[in-house]
């Protein structure tokens, strides 16, 4: 099924861009959906969209303007829907894939046109092996990780089509409170240098060895899932894999990371991996351009030295 | 409160392989096992139930007959009855046939156990790692739904949940029907005891059919409700290994990288 239009949605500046640019390869039919006053929007008018609608939230949260942002996809009579793989998106795609009555394809690793279709390859049976999908009705939702269509290498001119969207928001859910973890803030995706921390790291204070690596190596800190979601040593955006971010730096040095196929997925497009583990046998060395046996406990803080 | 928690029995993906020969998947012997967050979901549940003994916990699982095996496991860690839908009709549903079918079976169920306050599922199954069911559930039924909730909180009528985003969490009120996806906790789902064992084993599990669901709209169950088709599977392609550095000590093995790299001009 050709989609003639394409909205990207994000809360986000950066995965807007980024979206945008992709969904630019795809069709010049694009709409951007914020989340914010006319002056958000003005801020982001030079994203690649023909459009930019607003939504306000000083008393809402995103996910109320499902409805209303399903409304105005519908003014197409085909559509694919694009949003980035964040808490947020994921929910909003899921309610809005409700609302426009069809799928939804999480954490595309890569979309293309084949032949009057778009394709959909993403990870199945938790990273064994991989599938192309392709929707068959009008509409069609997608969400995709960061970094997937690579560096932005286009100028767009600034649109003058900003408006707020038509219909009034749901408010159905209530914000009582709100607690901001560390840091954060790094922006993995575009990072040329990163040092990536697995589970091999025994435990939370020990993050400061690897980020006195990083500062070292002028790099930004990432980790895999477990370390972020289990461990919650580290803000879920930082996790690295084929749920979180995909990233592509000229260098990246994993450090205690088993290297199991998700996570290679986030990782396999850097330039020169760098492998510290202490099992010999550990699938990341399959994937390593220098694969180190040992214990980072021993190498990390020699390297350190080393590097000072 | 009256709540209702999905189940769904997933192979474990850490025993997954690929047959090296035939590059295809390897599914027999795989073991099945209940989709971690939603044995955290339960949890969730059983700790509102802890706190006001007069709750009641059922559980929903969609599948083949064997899912009743991951509904016994539930069944005795908290679970006081179970439901499993289960029809040939319903094979091959994607994420929004499944939601829809089951969004249909909550309001059969809700016939003989009364409505339900809460839905609980898990924030994705880590066989298709969706994590859109939930919010399908929610929007077919028309409810408020809450997702990554690391905590679920009661008072009376009003449900407090603390959510999980990317930068920390929110605490968010919400009134109840409502659906809620739980993330993992930072407590573990508490483990069966044999008293509880045994008693799941003599528990009796209702099969739910699509002949049972009366309003069922056949177009939008199984391969024909799904939107999207597959082209086609394949196994990912790995890279050809490196370099291999393993001098005798760490300080020797860290000089001899950090020379490779500065002769390669990596840094
Ligand atoms: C559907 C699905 C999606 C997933 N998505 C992602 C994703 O996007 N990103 C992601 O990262 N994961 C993801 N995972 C999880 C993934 O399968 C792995 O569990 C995870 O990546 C493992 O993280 P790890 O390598 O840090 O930990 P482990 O696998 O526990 O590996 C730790 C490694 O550290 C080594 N080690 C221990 N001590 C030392 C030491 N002193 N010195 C050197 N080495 C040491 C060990 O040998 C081991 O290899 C997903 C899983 C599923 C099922």
């Amino acid at each position: 099924m050709p989609f003639q239009s394409i909205f990207v949605i994000s809360e986000k500046k950066e995965s807007l861009y980024e979206l945008c640019f992709g969904a630019r390869k795809l069709s010049d039919q694009v709409t951007a959906v914020i989340f914010g006053d006319r002056t958000a929007a003005e801020n982001v008018a030079d994203c690649g969209a023909k459009c930019v609608l607003y939504c306000p939230t000083e008393s809402c949260i995103p996910e109320d303007y499902c409805k209303a942002i399903a409304s105005e996809v519908k003014k197409s009579p085909c559509a694919l829907v694009l949003l980035n793989n964040s808490v947020r998106s994921r929910c909003i795609a899921g309610k809005l894939g409700a609302y426009l009555d069809t799928a939804v394809i999480t954490c595309a690793s890569e979309i293309v046109a084949d032949n009057g279709d778009i394709v959909c390859k993403r990870t199945v049976y938790g990273g064994a092996a991989i599938s192309s999908q392709a929707f068959t009705g009008s509409y069609g939702v997608i969400t995709v990780g960061n970094g997937i269509f690579g560096d932005i290498d286009a100028k767009y001119p600034v649109t003058e089509k900003i408006e707020q969207i038509s219909e009034k928001p749901e408010c159905t859910v209530k914000i009582i409170a709100r607690n901001e973890k560390k840091s954060g803030g790094t922006n993995l995706a575009a990072a040329k240098r990163i040092v990536d921390v697995g589970r091999g790291l025994a435990s939370e204070e020990d993050l400061d060895m690897c980020n006195q690596l990083a500062s070292l190596l002028d790099a930004e800190v990432g980790c895999s899932r477990p370390v972020a979601e289990n461990n919650k040593w580290m803000p879920i955006s930082n996790y690295i894999g084929l749920t979180g971010t995909t990233v592509k730096p000229d260098l990246l040095f994993a450090l205690g990371v088993s290297g199991q196929v998700q996570h290679i997925a986030g990782i396999n497009k850097s330039k020169v991996i760098v492998a510290i583990n202490k099992d010999k046998n550990a699938p990341i060395f399959k994937n390593a351009d220098f694969g180190i046996v040992g214990d980072i406990y021993k190498i990390v803080p020699a390297l350190i030295k080393k590097l000072s | 409160m009256n709540m209702l928690v999905c189940i769904k029995q997933v192979p474990d993906t850490t025993e997954i392989r690929i047959d090296p020969v035939k590059n295809t998947l390897i599914r027999d012997g795989v073991p099945s096992i209940v989709n971690p967050f939603d044995a955290y979901a339960l949890e969730a549940a059983a700790r509102i139930k802890d706190k006001d003994p007069s709750s009641q916990i059922v559980l929903l699982s969609m599948g083949p007959e064997q899912a009743k095996n991951a509904l016994k496991e539930c069944l005795a860690v908290g679970g006081d009855k179970a439901y499993l839908v289960s029809d040939r009709a319903f094979g091959g549903s994607d994420t929004l046939a499944t939601s829809y079918i089951l969004s249909r079976a909550i309001k059969k169920i809700e016939e003989t156990e009364g409505k339900f306050d809460i839905i609980f599922c898990g924030k994705q199954a880590i066989d298709g790692d969706t994590a859109q069911v939930g919010p399908e559930i929610a929007e077919h039924l028309g409810y408020p739904q809450v997702t990554y909730a690391l905590e679920v909180f009661v008072d009376g009528e009003k449900v407090k949940v603390k959510k999980e985003i990317e930068e920390g969490y929110e605490m968010i009120g919400v009134q109840t029907p409502c659906v809620i996806t739980v993330t993992k906790p930072s407590f573990d789902p508490r483990y069966p005891s044999v008293k509880s064992k045994l008693a799941a084993n003599r528990k009796e599990i209702a099969t739910i059919t699509s002949e049972d669901i009366s309003d069922l709209d056949r177009s939008k169950i199984g391969l024909k409700g799904s939107p999207t088709k597959v082209k086609k599977t394949f196994t990912p392609s790995v890279k050809s290994g490196g370099v291999k550095i393993c001098e005798d000590s760490g300080s020797a093995t860290a000089k001899k990288l950090f020379e490779v790299l500065v002769a390669d001009g990596i840094i």
